[in-house]
């Protein structure tokens, strides 16, 4: 006679127990009404517990962790910079010369698109006209470190990359970004406010279009209408070169932006 | 035009630590639902086990499984709760998880069994519940769980047969009944 444990019975029913002790279990199990019912049992068990989670696997991973991942591993900025040349040209004259009533309805479709912001942006903020409210950690994080053309991998589909960098009408440091990933893919502008990068504006990219990989060309900023409508609001006074922008990131983007300026 | 940096390989192990980790969080989710029945008490375990694992990312060893070392982590922060609620007293919330996705049927069905089954886990002690989450839900074998868990893999199949036996026992006796 030989002596069956619960372990052997769970483990047979499992389907990890070696061929020889599982024919002895098998064929317990064929002249013994307990034994196949205690085996059926930890088979259901199985089954019953093996999806009965899974509904929490949908639902969209908390901005407060992927906050903590941040502040551990700061997204990096990826080796490639791509060239901007084509987007600095069109700029100024064509930006300013919208009407007001397209300035409000931009507005308008800012508030629209808002939601797709959320993984970039905190709660919307205080119903400013344009304003969306402090940029996330992971945003912030990236406008503060990354050149213009600089791709920072958020995970395997989000990205971000700053665009452009300008000073506004008001003194402030602003800078244009391209996000990538599902539902976060658009572009906007954040600016710097004392208290951190405040989102100006930001479009979701239209549907249809693709960016997938590297190809990051999305939304492009410099003709979209809602995008150019913020920006006359905010009013761009200068557009930092290369050398400015080094300067602002090495100041935090605080301190005397005006000498970066000068410093060309 | 600025000069493009020089490739960093250990910038790209970052990268990739930082994807993997993400990756993970619904399956943490998942396991510290089944360890608690209150969501915002399994979130913060998650949170907690977040920042604990991240914080110690040095000890980690790349090239070895971070799911591993991941689900150690947020067991240890659950065995640590469940040691202060014997001591404090625990938490009620049997109906915070109706509030899950109230509006699809299909989910509510779904979340009824859910909702059982995390019942039937209040008979278990928080190992037993760890276990059973590891072999039955997370998929593990007695060997990866009982590395996870850090206890003899004799001592696994002898808790977890125990815990599943219990579980059918009540999941079965709250069926038969209306």
């Amino acid at each position: 006679m030989i002596v069956v444990t619960d372990e052997d019975l769970m483990a047979f029913a499992d389907g990890v127990l070696g061929e020889a002790a599982a024919a002895e279990i098998a064929a317990l199990a064929a002249k013994d009404p307990v034994v196949a019912a205690k085996i059926e049992a930890f088979r259901q068990s199985r089954a019953t517990l093996a999806g009965a989670f899974d509904a929490v696997l949908t639902e969209a991973v908390p901005d407060r962790f992927l906050a903590s991942i941040d502040h551990y591993l700061p997204a990096q900025a990826t080796a490639e910079v791509i060239s901007l040349d084509a987007r600095r040209k069109p700029k100024a004259a064509a930006r300013f010369a919208w009407p007001d009533w397209r300035q409000a309805a931009a507005a308008a479709m800012i508030a629209v698109t808002a939601g797709g912001v959320g993984y970039w942006a905190k709660p919307l903020g205080d119903g400013a006209a344009i304003g969306l409210g402090a940029a996330s950690p992971v945003l912030a994080r990236a406008l503060d470190a990354g050149q213009s053309g600089q791709r920072f991998a958020m995970s395997s589909e989000a990205g971000l990359i700053p665009v452009t960098s300008f000073i506004d009408k008001e003194a402030r440091a602003c800078r244009e970004f391209e996000t990538q990933g599902g539902s976060s893919a658009g572009a906007g502008i954040a600016c710097r406010a004392a208290d951190g990068w405040r989102i100006e504006a930001w479009v979701a990219q239209p549907t249809g279009t693709t960016s997938g990989g590297k190809d990051f060309v999305t939304v492009g900023v410099g003709d979209n209408p809602v995008l150019n409508a913020a920006l006359a609001q905010l009013g761009e006074s200068h557009l930092l070169d290369g050398a400015q922008e080094a300067c602002a990131i090495a100041n935090n983007w605080r301190g005397d932006l005006a000498a970066c300026v000068r410093a060309k | 035009m600025r000069e493009a940096r020089p490739v960093n390989a250990s910038r790209d192990k970052v990268a990739d630590l930082r994807s993997e980790i993400v990756a993970l969080i619904p399956r943490l989710r998942r396991f510290a639902l089944g360890l608690t029945r209150n969501r915002d008490e399994a979130d913060d375990m998650v949170q907690l086990a977040l920042e604990r694992g991240l914080a110690r990312l040095s000890h980690f060893t790349i090239g070895t499984r971070l799911d591993s070392w991941m689900f150690r982590i947020l067991q240890n922060a659950w065995i640590d709760l469940a040691r202060r609620r014997q001591r404090d007293g625990a938490p009620v919330d049997l109906d915070a998880i109706a509030e899950l996705t109230p509006d699809a049927l299909e989910d509510a069905a779904r979340l009824s069994v859910q909702r059982e089954v995390q019942q039937a886990m209040t008979a278990l002690s928080a190992d037993q519940r760890a276990l059973v989450m590891l072999v039955l839900v997370e998929g593990y074998s007695y060997q990866e769980a009982a590395d996870i868990v850090e206890i003899p893999v004799g001592t696994v199949m002898s808790r977890l047969s125990r815990a599943r036996q219990i579980l059918m026992d009540r999941l079965s006796v709250d069926g038969e009944r209306p």
